[in-house]
């Protein structure tokens, strides 16, 4: 099945998750999520793991942007690489603060589409 | 750099409003007209003697003050429109105050005007995927403040129902606001749910008005013989926009704490020194958060401000006595210049029906989308 955003994550290689795609500057480690044709030459491509810290996370209620279906999670993340990221979680659950979590790739509308879910 | 006080005195000498009110079939046209023409006779001008019109608007398009202003006849005056998200307005009536200020012009209008509907969002169009659809979303990103708020403050949804029911109580008592109902703890409570704890009734409407402010220097003041008590002294004019903070910080609050600290800087006072403050409220987390962000209380206690009254008209300072975005409306470009139309007619001692009592100093503050920050301070003196 295709990737619904394959310039964003990708598979892991442990078959479990997915990892996300990033560029990192060689010169100050400074990480730039997504990949963006505008950053500064020179960064080179890295793949970060997909574990992270759950920050904070939401429940929507209502259809309020195009392609939200109430109920939906939306979190922010601080990946363990140190980026903060929202993302949505998988299932409608409201995991506390400090939840470890690791992306993972869903089927969604005939699409792997990158989740957060609790790590077990 | 210099400052407002480092230039020639501005003051406002006119405000009108067209009433905030729900997307209608009325041109916007009629709007800011509607709003020009009070504030022409608010301050005793004539059209002919504005020289330059800042025009802040998000959803119109272009050339919308030209199209506009032709209806008041050409008098070749200067005319720029200025978009700056939630805080168009605002920026507009900065650009106003900069332009009388700096000796370029004497007299300068600041009209906000908008309808809902048809502006486009620059984020949407940058060409990057992003993880979540709901990404660069405010009402996503203020639940989510509102959530990390009650884990480090503990704060709880009542306390956060408290703004609405203050900013909904004031707009029932403010003319120009688009909702004219106060609303109890538990209405607020029970409204539908939209995001985390924030409901419908702590969410600002959709909707569409204008606002419009003239300012002149104290030589047009005296050449014109306009009521110089009546005109309203722009104290400081500060704008700025987001800078990089800690993963996990939300560089919007840094951002609105150190645009207050610089515009009560520039301004020459401190936080106490405030009587009211129009701040940004379209969701309310917001107006804690910012409150405390602005000085108004320590980190963490704009809660109990909120519970003690403090905030209240006739409190230590009046927080959205127009009703805020909340309750009196956010229109987008009229929003910021409406808030300055309203500490005007509060330091005047015009707010019949909510004034806050021996008003003599405000700030206006507003951020935008991107984010940016604008603040004023404005006096009687």
């Amino acid at each position: 099945m295709e990737l619904r955003e394959p310039r964003l994550y990708a598979p892991a290689e442990d078959g479990k998750g997915a990892v996300l795609l990033a560029l990192r500057d060689p010169a100050t480690g400074a990480l730039t999520f997504p990949r963006s044709p505008h950053a500064a030459p020179g960064q080179e491509e890295v793949e970060l793991d997909g574990k992270a810290a759950l920050l904070a996370c939401i429940t929507l209620h209502q259809p309020v942007l195009p392609g939200v279906v109430p109920p939906l999670v939306v979190a922010r993340l601080q990946l363990d690489a140190g980026l903060v990221v929202d993302g949505v979680l998988v299932g409608t659950a409201e995991p506390p603060p400090g939840t470890r979590m690791r992306a993972v790739l869903v089927e969604q509308d005939g699409a792997l589409d990158c989740r957060f879910q609790a790590l077990a | 750099m210099s400052t407002m006080r480092d230039l020639r005195p501005v003051r406002v000498i006119g405000i009108g409003m067209h009433r905030y009110q729900f997307a209608s079939d009325t041109p916007y046209v009629t709007l800011g007209l509607t709003a020009l023409r009070a504030a022409l006779a608010d301050a005793g001008l004539g059209w002919p003697q504005i020289q330059a019109a800042m025009i802040g608007t998000a959803g119109l398009g272009m050339a919308a003050g030209r199209v506009m202003l032709r209806h008041m006849g050409g008098t070749g005056l200067e005319v720029m429109q200025v978009e700056n998200a939630s805080a168009s307005g605002s920026s507009a009536f900065r650009m106003a105050c900069l332009l009388v200020g700096s000796g370029q012009r004497d007299i300068v209008l600041a009209l906000g005007v908008d309808k809902h509907g048809s502006s486009h969002r620059a984020v949407d169009k940058d060409g990057l995927p992003r993880l979540s659809t709901t990404d660069h979303s405010p009402l996503v990103e203020f639940a989510l403040l509102a959530r990390l708020w009650r884990d480090r403050h503990g704060l709880t949804p009542q306390d956060m129902a408290r703004v609405a029911v203050k900013n909904h109580g004031n707009a029932a008592r403010n003319p120009f606001a688009q909702f004219r109902k106060p609303r109890t703890l538990e209405q607020v409570l029970a409204s539908a749910p939209v995001a985390g704890d924030l409901t419908a009734l702590q969410c600002c409407p959709r909707g569409e008005g204008a606002a419009a402010v003239i300012v002149a220097s104290d030589a047009a003041i005296a050449r014109l013989g306009l009521d110089q008590r009546r005109a309203i002294r722009v104290l400081a004019s500060t704008a700025s926009s987001e800078a990089d903070v800690a993963p996990g910080d939300f560089g919007m609050v840094e951002m609105v704490r150190q645009s207050g600290l610089e515009t009560l800087r520039q301004a020459g006072i401190d936080a106490a020194a405030l009587d009211i403050v129009e701040l940004h409220d379209a969701f309310s987390i917001e107006e804690i958060v910012y409150a405390e962000a602005l000085g108004l209380c320590p980190p963490g206690e704009g809660a109990a401000r909120l519970r003690d009254g403090a905030w209240e008209i006739g409190g230590r300072c009046a927080v959205n006595p127009s009703g805020g975005l909340i309750g009196m409306g956010h229109p987008i470009g009229p929003t910021g210049i409406g808030q300055v139309a309203e500490i005007v007619r509060q330091l005047r001692g015009e707010a019949e029906g909510r004034q806050q009592p021996g008003a003599r100093t405000a700030m206006a503050h507003m951020i935008g989308l991107g984010a940016v920050a604008v603040g004023h301070v404005l006096q009687r003196e």
